[in-house]
């Protein structure tokens, strides 16, 4: 970048300035509301961060990535296997799978998102509250979670 | 204070002694006396805006700052001020173009490369802030400025690892807060509180009258709690600690239910009450403290 392109406003473009809503409620949000959770939450901090056209398709890529893995795993019958570790009803243990896959989901979009949480870490920013963010994803993310539960129980 | 009649310049230098030592209501004292007879002096008036900001009235800073800058559109200092202020509330789209305009007028000032760099690190624009840091490098390599954006974008890339950055603002200003801050963030963000409480609280006691140090001291000393101690691993891993405990406490739960019943129901009452704990207590002690 030659120096011209350094003293070119870079800020002008936002309508907001770019910010991140607390890692507390994405944590919580993919806890809850499995990886449509965390994917939603992600959408939200992404369009505060102005990058959604970039980073939305990485998003739906990790969400769709999550459900196909858990539908795999069903498949080969590792998810029965574990069931029978884990003991319980099989509706149960679905829900715990899908939890993980949030919380694993959570991980990935994090990575992706690390500079940007670290940066506002050490810079220290306020984050945003997530409230709206983070209930809107807990709800549709659950609802998700109820519906692959159901289906994957009849197939 | 004498009778003896001042020029505005005389009574800006007296200010500037009492900001320079924070004796914020002698500066102040001493300005509005000055502005009574010359209320149009920007010196005055922005010396006036800085007691403002520096005891965070970012408001009746900006209004000041602003009629400076009505006056003379073109002082520096002033418009340095503005800068910051526009950043401190969060406008930072003018704050940027503020900047660039100081820089187009003072293009080798290293220092505004690094206030630049700065607000770019918390406009969460990395690779920029990180090579506006080079840039102003470039001026002048042992700038402290420059070096803290640096060694912040280091941070803030590569967490615990070895900190190039970091260490080359140690080197060249091992005495300035702005070593202290980043050396305190840097340690803080590997988990390593202990030190960070140690440095911070020594450089507070070199200047206690730095309110930013009290408050990073304070919420220090809160972190290093013997009470939070137990919850070393959630802040020196964060989320990735908790998503390890969540996995595991149900892995490690279901294999005692199923190998050793007897000693399940007490571990399990175990981890929920640390999971309770972790939630309840960080928000606890910071009323308490």
């Amino acid at each position: 970048m030659s120096s011209d392109d350094l003293l070119r406003p870079t800020l002008s473009d936002y309508r907001k300035p770019p910010s991140l809503y607390n890692s507390t409620g994405f944590f919580l949000s993919a806890f809850f509301g499995g990886p449509v959770g965390a994917g939603l939450y992600a959408a939200a901090n992404t369009f505060r961060l102005g990058r959604l056209a970039r980073d939305l398709p990485v998003i739906i890529a990790i969400t769709a990535g999550a459900f196909l893995l858990l539908i795999e795993l069903d498949g080969m019958g590792v998810l029965a296997r574990l069931g029978s570790y884990l003991g319980g009803t099989k509706a149960r243990n679905l829900e715990i799978y899908v939890r993980a896959m949030g919380i694993a989901s959570f991980g990935a979009i994090y990575l992706l998102h690390r500079g940007y949480f670290r940066a506002a870490r050490v810079s220290g920013v306020t984050p945003l509250k997530g409230w709206i963010p983070g209930i809107a994803a807990v709800l549709a993310g659950y609802a998700a979670n109820i519906a692959f539960i159901a289906w994957i129980q009849h197939h | 204070m004498n009778d003896t009649p001042q020029s505005a310049a005389v009574i800006a230098e007296q200010a500037f002694y009492f900001i320079e030592r924070r004796r914020l209501e002698d500066a102040r004292r001493v300005l509005s006396q000055g502005l009574k007879e010359f209320p149009q002096d920007a010196d005055l008036l922005f010396h006036s805006a800085q007691v403002e900001w520096l005891a965070d009235r970012n408001k009746e800073a900006e209004e000041t700052v602003r009629q400076v800058l009505v006056s003379d559109p073109f002082h520096p200092p002033a418009r340095q001020l503005l800068a910051s202020i526009l950043t401190e509330t969060g406008e930072f789209a003018d704050a940027e173009l503020l900047l660039i305009s100081l820089l187009r007028d003072f293009p080798e000032s290293p220092d505004l490369y690094g206030r630049y760099s700065r607000l770019m690190l918390r406009a969460l624009h990395l690779d920029k802030a990180e090579q506006l840091a080079r840039e102003g490098l470039r001026y002048d390599p042992e700038n402290d400025e420059c070096l803290m954006a640096a060694a912040l974008c280091e941070t803030a890339r590569s967490g615990a690892r070895p900190n190039q950055g970091l260490e080359k603002l140690l080197k060249a200003h091992p005495e300035s807060l702005s070593s202290v801050h980043a050396l305190v963030v840097a340690l803080v963000d590997a988990g390593r509180i202990n030190e960070a409480h140690r440095i911070a609280q020594g450089a507070m006691r070199g200047d206690p009258a730095n309110e930013h140090l009290v408050s990073l001291v304070r919420e220090l000393r809160i972190q290093n709690h013997w009470s939070m101690k137990p919850l070393w691993p959630l802040q020196r891993w964060g989320w990735g600690a908790s998503a390890v405990m969540w996995i595991g406490g149900i892995v490690v739960l279901r294999s005692l239910y199923n190998f050793a019943p007897e000693v399940a129901t007490p571990v399990s009452f175990a981890w929920l009450g640390y999971c309770i704990y972790s939630w309840v207590w960080p928000p606890l002690i910071r009323r308490i403290l």
